[in-house]
């Protein structure tokens, strides 16, 4: 690819800017002189038109945009450091699932393309590459849904985690659901990876404070697609609950694999079909997800009080034309990255990277969307938005997916065991 | 007894695995060509399943009798469109590698246009919601089904090849493609019948990868692709009843580490192909393929 | 018809890389007749079957069959024109049996009216056709090889050193079995190193040297020829 002269001379000066340690936000090449406001706020992101995360990556990447199209729409996105709207503009690039492709457009995204925001492919997988990128360039990373515990560290100013909790405490509800139903029997079977590993200990830790150990514990490869044989091993234990932390790709294949072999326990719970509630429905049936348990998330859990952007059912008007089947767990989080960063410019007072971060950190605590209460831990993991334990209920329309612990966030009670 | 179940498990998943990796096999041992976008048909064949299920009800055991036409077809115009050419290339088989790695690309592409990027399945229950007893362990429906059908695949792939004509004639080409011509076999006629047969397979086993790994999606068949390799490298490159025993050892040795060591179940397949690669490294039937 | 020859080829050139293997070879071959191509090492002998069996191009001339043009055909259109060979290092299809090696080329070629066992028995393979041809000894295989080329119904076959690596005890029979088959009407050109086999099968001899037809005429006029003299002896 041949790169202009005058970009050339514009990444020099950038690579100085950086060099000096100012960690300015990219020198836009559309910067004017006088009053040093760009004539557009850059966006750069990736996402996956194609592979393994594509059905998780283009709806949240559709959030995203529906955020920009709203914002340009009313003129652009205030940006407190030039007390002005500025129209936003978006570099968005396909790295179709592959970590490898990912990791160079990230660096051709912070070295050539002169953004000012810089915004991750969805999940871990992706957003790691970028982690050590941003850290490098010193751009702030609007992480999105990428919440395993290692891509935080005490020494990396460059992160915040917009649209998730961190991993680690997305079962809390769940484990003290078990504990408050005195289920003592609990398997659990988790994938081989930090993000379900991290859920796994969790849980086994909260039993453990509650006095329970469970009967099956074990990792599976992230590959796994057969569970009827791990089915068989664990119903052999006599669970009455059967936890199974995995991926969309794995929790598919074990909720067919129960339904299969016919077994019946108290409790069946897997991470995803909150999240990708008609995907998993679909494909196992809605008999196979009846009365299965699972994380809830936006929009099933509803916040219509928000301080910043659409709250939760003028979302699902405005984006899903009234229907809560169109909006996905994926395109709140990505429209809510954008809520973050739309909070980051309006209350930054300078048009910095570190700038916009100590405004988000300002904001910790004290901010609302329609993903939840927006908080961050000290390394840029977020703490807020917690994840309550959802069932699915059949319906004479099918499943409905009920918040049903803790007390307080539920709206309806829990079936157990299941009939 | 857990080992009971996992053995009974082991050998039903084998016959799947073996009818996964079969028309890999054929085509390779006829064509000397590695058909890349293997895993991608299995796919197809797994979405052909879901979609005439769900709009037209069709049961999946039909969808294998209706596969079969349009595969052969597909596998006679792929041959003389692209096999063809590779054949008369200087090395056939890196050039299958490089062709067909560009088919299996544009496969997934297509069909994340054509069906989008979501798993999609069949509810099992439409083998029975009960499982079958076999020795006392209750073994899902499905999973008979799909083993059965692998095992029909196998020994009709068997009756063509040993007493056919035109399996004669195929197992001639394997045997040696140059002394096929010498004799008057047409093996351009023949490698088209094989790649429609090899395709006709991969799509069937895609109907059961429904029940037997849990779905289909576009990007599946990458990894399929590379389990079928696995497979067919176990039981000997080009020994179509080989791949029979190279299922069944992967079958088993997944299904034994799920029971006893789960977190090494992804793994343990694949040492064994390394171990079997060490111990004997044309495979446990194979022959050496490049020799002669 | 019948006085037509059954395979004709005039000036049959092939080049590797610019160096000629054939330069210009011209053979004339009847039905019923045994011709032996004769020459040192080297001298284009398994070339020129190549090249009329169609493992080859001719990089010029003309190969007829049974008075059909047939210059660079592939083998199995040749088989249909009634032309096939044997080779001197025979590769059986090795993972059939006998009887399915000779079954593949009956029906692929044009068949000649008799069974598997009947041509298994006539080239001295009687009673193994359960055999798997992997199992076979060197001299077996070239039976089975010339086996297989006989199922595919040939008027001309060209045999290429059948008696190389035969015992002694072997020869007789082999030497009456291209009699007979030559007697049958086929035309037969055979490449032979060993002179006292080539003094019972041939008719005739054609001597190559370097690509080219030095000598056609008897054995016995062969020997006293000083070009083909110092060919073979070098002097």
């Amino acid at each position: 690819m041949l790169i202009p002269r005058t970009r050339t001379v514009g990444l020099a000066a950038l690579s100085a800017l950086l060099a000096s340690g100012l960690a300015a936000c990219g020198a836009s090449s559309s910067t004017t002189a006088s009053s040093g406001a760009p004539k557009n706020i850059v966006i750069g992101t990736l996402y996956s038109g194609s592979g393994s995360f594509a059905n998780s990556s283009l709806p949240e990447f559709q959030g995203l945009k529906f955020w920009i199209k709203e914002e340009n729409a009313a003129g652009g996105v205030y940006v407190k450091a030039f007390n002005k709207k500025i129209p936003i503009k978006l570099v968005a690039l396909n790295d179709q699932s592959s970590t490898t492709t990912a990791t160079t457009l990230y660096e051709q995204l912070v070295t050539q393309d002169n953004i000012n925001i810089f915004v991750p492919d969805f999940g871990s997988v992706l957003t790691l590459p970028a982690v050590t990128i941003a850290e490098e360039h010193h751009m702030l990373l609007f992480d999105q849904t990428a919440t395993g515990a290692p891509l935080f560290t005490p020494g990396n100013k460059y992160i915040v985690l917009c649209d998730l909790p961190l991993s680690v405490i997305w079962p809390d509800p769940l484990a003290h659901f078990i504990l408050a139903k005195h289920i003592a029997r609990v398997a659990i079977i988790y994938g081989a990876n930090d993000f379900d590993a991290t859920q796994a200990a969790t849980v086994k830790s909260v039993l453990a404070q509650g006095g329970i150990t469970p009967v099956y514990y074990q990792a599976v490869p992230t590959t796994t697609t057969s569970y009827g044989t791990l089915l068989h091993d664990i119903a052999a234990t006599n669970p009455q609950a059967v936890i199974e932390l995995g991926y969309a790709s794995n929790d598919i294949p074990f909720l067919q694999a129960v339904h299969q072999g016919g077994y019946h326990f108290g409790m069946v719970m897997t991470a995803f079909p909150g999240q990708q509630f008609s995907l998993i429905e679909g494909a196992v049936g809605k008999a196979g997800l009846s009365y299965t348990y699972t994380y809830g998330v936006p929009p099933y859990i509803k916040f219509n009080t928000v301080s910043e952007g659409l709250g939760t059912n003028a979302f699902i008007s405005k984006f899903g034309g009234g229907n809560i089947a169109n909006v996905s767990f994926e395109n709140v989080a990505g429209y809510n990255t954008g809520l973050i960063i739309q909070a980051a410019l309006a209350h930054a007072t300078k048009f910095t990277q570190l700038s916009m971060r100590a405004a988000l950190f300002g904001l910790s605590g004290h901010f609302t969307t329609l993903d939840g209460a927006f908080q961050l831990n000290s390394e840029g993991g977020q703490v807020g938005e917690l994840l309550p334990l959802a069932q699915m209920l059949p319906t004479s329309s099918g499943n409905a997916i009920k918040i049903v612990y803790p007390p307080a966030s539920a709206d309806h009670s829990a079936v157990y065991p299941a009939p | 007894m857990l080992w009971l179940f996992a053995l009974i498990a082991g050998i039903l998943f084998g016959l799947y695995y073996a009818l996964a990796a079969l028309g890999l096999n054929l085509i390779f041992g006829v064509m000397r060509m590695v058909n890349l976008a293997h895993g991608d048909v299995i796919m197809l064949g797994g979405f052909a399943a879901v979609l005439l299920f769900d709009r037209l009800g069709i049961n999946p055991l039909i969808t294998v009798l209706l596969v079969i036409p349009p595969s052969l077809l597909v596998g006679f115009v792929a041959y003389y469109l692209l096999g063809t050419r590779v054949q008369r290339s200087r090395d056939p088989e890196m050039m299958s590698l490089v062709m067909f790695f560009g088919v299996s690309q544009v496969v997934e592409a297509l069909a994340v246009i054509g069906f989008g990027n979501n798993e999609a399945s069949i509810t099992s229950a439409v083998f029975g919601s009960k499982p079958f007893s076999i020795a006392g362990q209750g073994v899902p429906g499905a999973w008979l089904v799909s083993a059965g059908v692998g095992l029909a695949a196998l020994i009709l792939l068997f009756v063509y090849l040993y007493h056919t004509g035109l399996g004669r004639a195929t197992r001639a080409i394997m045997s040696n493609a140059d002394e096929a011509r010498a004799v008057g076999v047409n093996p351009d006629r023949i490698s088209a019948i094989t790649f429609g047969i090899g395709v006709g397979l991969a799509a069937i086993a895609g109907i059961f990868s429904l029940f037997m790994i849990g779905g289909t999606t576009p990007s599946e068949g990458v990894g399929l692709t590379v389990t079928a390799f696995a497979v067919i490298v176990i039981g000997g490159l080009g020994s179509p009843m080989g791949t029979f025993l190279g299922g069944i050892v992967f079958g088993l040795a997944l299904m034994f580490t799920q029971t006893y060591a789960p977190v090494w179940s992804g793994f343990a397949p694949f040492a064994i192909l390394l171990v079997i690669m060490l111990v004997r490294p044309t495979g446990l039937m194979g022959r050496s393929v490049r020799s002669v | 018809m019948d006085d037509s020859p059954a395979l004709r080829i005039s000036g049959l050139t092939r080049s590797f890389g610019g160096l000629p293997a054939l330069a210009g070879v011209d053979l004339e071959l009847r039905r019923g007749e045994v011709v032996g191509l004769l020459g040192p090492n080297g001298s284009g002998k398994t070339t020129l079957i190549n090249v009329i069996s169609g493992v080859y191009r001719p990089t010029a001339g003309r190969v007829e069959v049974m008075g059909h043009d047939a210059t660079g055909s592939a083998p199995e259109g040749l088989v249909r024109l009634g032309l096939n060979r044997t080779f001197q290092t025979p590769r059986p299809f090795r993972t059939l049996t006998l009887r399915e090696n000779v079954s593949v080329a009956l029906r692929h070629g044009r068949n000649p009216g008799q069974s598997e066992d009947e041509i298994l028995q006539l080239c001295g393979l009687g009673g193994k056709g359960n055999l798997l041809a992997e199992s076979l000894n060197s001299s077996e295989q070239k039976r089975l090889d010339l086996a297989r080329a006989l199922a595919t119904g040939p008027d001309v076959l060209l045999v290429d050193e059948l008696a190389a690596g035969m015992r002694h005890d072997e020869l007789d029979g082999a030497a009456e079995l291209l009699r007979g088959l030559a007697a049958a009407g086929r035309a037969l050109l055979v490449v032979e190193h060993l002179m006292g086999f080539v003094r019972q099968v041939t008719h005739r001899v054609v001597v190559l040297n370097a690509g080219a037809a030095i000598f056609a005429g008897s054995l016995e006029e062969a020997s006293q020829d000083p070009r083909v003299v110092e060919v073979f002896l070098g002097a």
